[in-house]
């Protein structure tokens, strides 16, 4: 197999790079300290297998999947346990690896992935996409209360940590839950991930500047990689 | 309070010698930018910014062997996404450890 790895740390990258060299047949043809490089590269350059860390500065490893259209195998790196849910929604994804990596369960990751057949196209979607809900309502748990929140009143979900605020036109709700949860629970036709820590209500936009969005009277920051996807859902004149 | 070592490296290294120095002279040079990084965030009040450099800080923490200042590294990363930066002094005096160490490398 040949890979890449991307990575925005040299030391996470040479760890990974040696490891390489210990596995039989794998050949690193590249490394990227960032994901923008690596879809240059991707553009023109066929790989078998990604090592692809998660928490890079303005694109996250999941950013980068969902640009590829047919994603090779992906092992991510990270150093975070909390991502592991996450990333087996996509089917790309053989494996993840805690930093620092250490080589014999570096090994296991090279052989899972050499036994797992090529992800089919456009696999990089999460496999669990469950999007346009039905009905007009959320129901959140809170201090053991399940309380509804219509989708029209949603103006803003913010990720806190290991919680989301939920920002409606008339309160404000702290949800023990991530933005992907919710996420798949909402509408699209309604709702917008604009930034790895904001979803929006696509119809509740005062105002677009630059690299943000005016909902209401929060100030919200559009990500470079969501930028586009903003772009054309806009009706421009 | 705990203190960094190099076991872990020479864990990872095993006996190859100059990957253990490739990594220590990494380490060397990455350490220091990433804990100015951090401080400039979290001085300037860019509490979400400073979480990530905490999250990438974690992996040089982790590396230096230092278990506890991981979790400590864990709860502030989770604290400072929620706006809450008190942990910042606990976590410096980890840095500092850090810095002296590597710099003594």
């Amino acid at each position: 197999m040949n890979c890449i790895i991307i990575d925005d740390e040299a030391l996470a990258r040479a760890i990974i790079r040696n490891h390489c060299a210990k596995a039989d047949d794998l050949v690193v043809l590249e490394e990227f300290s960032n994901a923008i490089a690596a879809i240059k590269y991707l553009n023109q350059n066929t790989v078998d297998l990604i090592f692809l860390d998660i928490h890079m500065p303005d694109f996250t490893g999941f950013d980068f999947i969902q640009t590829l259209k047919n994603p090779p195998k992906i092992v991510l790196t990270t150093s975070d346990r909390n991502f592991a849910i996450e990333a087996f929604e996509y089917d790309c994804i053989v494996d993840y690896l805690v930093k620092p990596v250490e080589l014999p369960r570096f090994l296991k990751a090279v052989q899972k992935a050499e036994q797992v057949k090529p992800p089919k196209a456009d696999t990089a979607k999460p496999s669990t996409h469950t999007n346009d809900s039905e009905g007009n309502d959320l129901y959140v748990n809170i201090d053991r209360r399940l309380i509804k929140i219509s989708f029209d009143s949603i103006l803003i979900i913010e990720a806190k940590g290991d919680y989301i605020l939920i920002k409606t036109e008339g309160k404000n709700y702290t949800v023990h839950s991530t933005l992907k949860k919710i996420e798949d629970k909402l509408p699209e036709s309604k709702f917008l991930k604009i930034h790895r820590s904001y979803v929006i209500n696509f119809h509740k936009i005062i105002d677009i500047e630059d690299n943000s969005v005016l909902i209401a009277k929060d100030v919200i920051p559009i990500s470079r990689s969501n930028r586009p996807i903003l772009m054309k859902r806009l009706n421009l004149l | 309070m705990e203190q960094p070592n190099l076991d872990k490296i020479k864990e990872i290294a095993g006996d190859q010698f100059h990957f253990l120095n490739e990594m220590i002279q990494i380490i060397k040079e990455e350490l220091p930018v990433e804990v100015d990084t951090y401080n400039k965030n979290l001085n300037t009040g860019q509490f979400l910014k400073s979480a990530e450099d905490v999250h990438k800080l974690k992996h040089k923490i982790s590396i230096l062997n230092m278990a506890n200042s991981y979790e400590l590294a864990i709860n502030f990363e989770n604290d400072l996404r929620a706006g809450n930066p008190e942990l910042a002094e606990q976590f410096e005096e980890t840095l500092q450890k850090m810095l002296v160490f590597v710099a003594k490398l």
